[in-house]
């Protein structure tokens, strides 16, 4: 291959979709298991998977390259069910957009309880195929034998969950400052400190479940596939695969440790403020993944 | 105010969703028709890499034929002869040169060296990943064996690209969709032999009826030679013969699967890893949740 075909676009569609997909998985989960306290983090997480579903087909409407010149030809795209996974994304990503606006609209402005509960249990499964499709997209790719492994989809289904937790997390804050109204205030969040930094605390422990899942399936996938040896040490990517260990992947569990054993010693801005450090560096270890797999995988190529 | 589910609920109708949803996929993916043009019977060009002489009068009369205008290249400083070296929109055929060492050291003034050239392009698979993958049935395999585009239905998505075992479908960004070798469907149709075929000198190249060319292929495999297509990802209307193996050429080994029983098989490990990988994260979570509690209890005793 003479060039990149798919580029940093194409990551952060991949990186959009997993966060879409896992911030609507944990908006669900916390309404249908946590209830009343974790009102925040499901709306959060609703608001979060709708923009980033938008966002990403808005990158990939720009990754296309016949989106110029023709630029309803992604319709096509509709029409091949089940025969092409870009096919399936396309229905899984329109679907679970659809479902986002419905939660949106039923958390902020209420409606039928009952409905609420199935629109979460759909819009669970479609959360997952989002995740999943982001790398099984990558692994159908029998020209670069780099994707082409079933611990790819696994590695970004769970990075897809911990990210969407992480933005959900993160923008609690962000909505509480532009929405008051619909959410509590920030100083009001944080003056529940039993709630809100309670919630903080039990993500957190969520976080580091991931985190450990997502470096198992790293090394199986970087153990178990073809041509890793280059980019561990000779592409001009491997640099950044190491950023995301360290900074994505440790720098974040060693920061959520040390903030559950500051737990209950009246450290809450801390804690509050070095788990939005961490969020940070989650997220931006998400992106770095997705960036290395897909640009390294053509360049190995 | 919100209504709970119980957790043993939860895991009960994920675990059914676990199953039930690869079995689901595999059920439609059994049911997916293949887009073939069903155009007569198949027909194929072997290749004997034994014959060419590396004239390049292929390359040249693909460029011809298709008016494709030259390629900019560069001359490499390594001793590489292969010119352009590597397949664009405007480039559908190479001509590979190889420098194959080990060879009959014997042999007087070759210092255990030889060349050997072959002409690549794009192999019109029996089952083509660029086919299985378009998200907009822009491709399509015709049952005589050249494997077609679209121009206006091509979406630029660049699967076709990344999918192809080879990575032979490129985007053209002057007519705004993806180009490869069609094996001159449009001589094909008029009872003529593809160019590259027809201005070969050595006879390196000839068309065929496919089963023909399987068994050249096979027969030349009993002879100890290598042969290329045959088998690979389910067969292709180009069929190599070789007396080194392919690799040197850069063409990789591919297994016999097609594209959907590839992908398939991807399905099933990744469901087999989820349901393994979800357990632990159930488990690791209900094992946290119950620790939790115990603590709480603890506390609230003291």
């Amino acid at each position: 291959m003479s060039e990149l075909v798919w580029g940093p676009l194409m990551a952060t569609y991949l990186f959009l979709g997993g966060i879409a997909g896992g911030a609507y998985l944990i908006s669900a989960l916390v309404d249908l298991f946590k209830g009343d306290d974790y009102e925040v983090l499901s709306k959060s997480g609703a608001l979060v998977s709708t923009v980033a579903v938008i966002a990403s087909v808005v990158v990939l409407l720009l990754e296309i390259k016949r989106f110029e010149v023709a630029p309803l030809s992604f319709l096509y795209a509709f029409s091949e069910f089940p025969g092409s996974m870009i096919s399936v994304g396309t229905w899984i990503l329109t679907s679970l957009l659809v479902v986002s606006l419905v939660t949106v609209i039923l958390a902020f402005f209420g409606g039928n309880w009952l409905i609420r509960k199935i629109v979460d249990v759909v819009g669970i499964v479609l959360s997952l195929g989002t995740a999943a499709y982001t790398g099984l997209v990558l692994s159908y790719c029998r020209g670069i034998p780099f994707w082409c492994s079933p611990f790819l989809p696994a590695l970004f289904t769970v990075s897809g969950i911990l990210t969407g937790l992480t933005m959900a997390m993160l923008m609690i804050p962000v909505a509480a400052y532009v929405m008051p109204k619909a959410l509590n205030s920030f100083w009001e969040l944080y003056e529940r400190k039993a709630s809100y930094v309670g919630m903080i605390g039990q993500m957190e422990k969520y976080c580091q479940v991931l985190t450990v899942v997502e470096i198992a399936l790293l090394a199986l996938y970087i153990g178990t596939t073809p041509t890793t040896g280059l980019l561990l040490a000779g592409s001009s990517v491997s640099l950044l695969f190491y950023v995301y260990i360290a900074l994505g992947l440790l720098l974040p569990l060693g920061i959520s440790y040390l903030n559950s054993r500051m737990e209950h010693q009246g450290k809450d801005m801390i804690i509050v403020l070095s788990a939005m450090i961490g969020q940070v560096l989650v997220l931006l270890g998400g992106f770095i993944l997705r960036y290395v797999v897909l640009i390294g995988g053509q360049l190995i190529h | 105010m919100t209504e709970k589910i119980t957790r043993k609920d939860f895991l009960k109708a994920a675990g059914a969703s676990l199953v039930v949803t690869p079995m689901a996929l595999e059920g439609l993916d059994r049911g997916q028709k293949s887009p073939v043009q069903h155009l007569g019977e198949q027909n194929a060009v072997v290749v004997d890499v034994t014959r060419c002489i590396g004239c390049k009068a292929c390359q040249v009369a693909c460029k011809g034929w298709n008016k494709l205008p030259a390629e900019k290249t560069e001359v490499s400083r390594d001793g590489e002869f292969t010119n352009p070296t590597f397949f664009s929109p405007i480039t559908w055929k190479i001509v590979r040169f190889k420098e194959i060492g080990d060879y009959d050291e014997n042999a007087a003034g070759t210092g255990g060296l030889k060349w050997r050239m072959l002409s690549d392009n794009c192999k019109h698979c029996l089952e083509p990943s660029c086919v299985s993958v378009c998200p907009a049935a822009a491709l399509w395999k015709r049952s005589d064996g050249p494997v077609l585009y679209d121009l206006d239905r091509c979406v630029g998505c660049g699967y076709c690209t990344m999918a192809c075992p080879w990575g032979i479908p490129h985007f053209d960004d002057d007519l705004h969709a993806i180009r490869k070798c069609t094996m001159c469907h449009d001589r094909i149709d008029q009872g003529l032999e593809p160019s590259c075929v027809s201005v070969c000198p050595t006879d390196s190249l000839q068309y065929m009826n496919l089963e023909e060319a399987r068994r050249i292929a096979i027969d030349a495999e009993a002879n100890g030679l290598y042969t290329y297509g045959v088998d690979e990802v389910g067969g292709t209307s180009w069929i190599y013969i070789s007396d080194v193996p392919f690799p040197e050429f850069g063409l990789p080994d591919y297994s016999t699967v097609t594209q959907k029983g590839f992908e398939s098989d991807i399905l099933m490990k990744f469901a087999g890893a989820s349901l393994f990988v979800g357990g632990a994260i159930l488990a690791a979570i209900k094992l946290y949740a119950e620790r939790r509690e115990l603590i709480m209890k603890s506390e609230g005793g003291n």
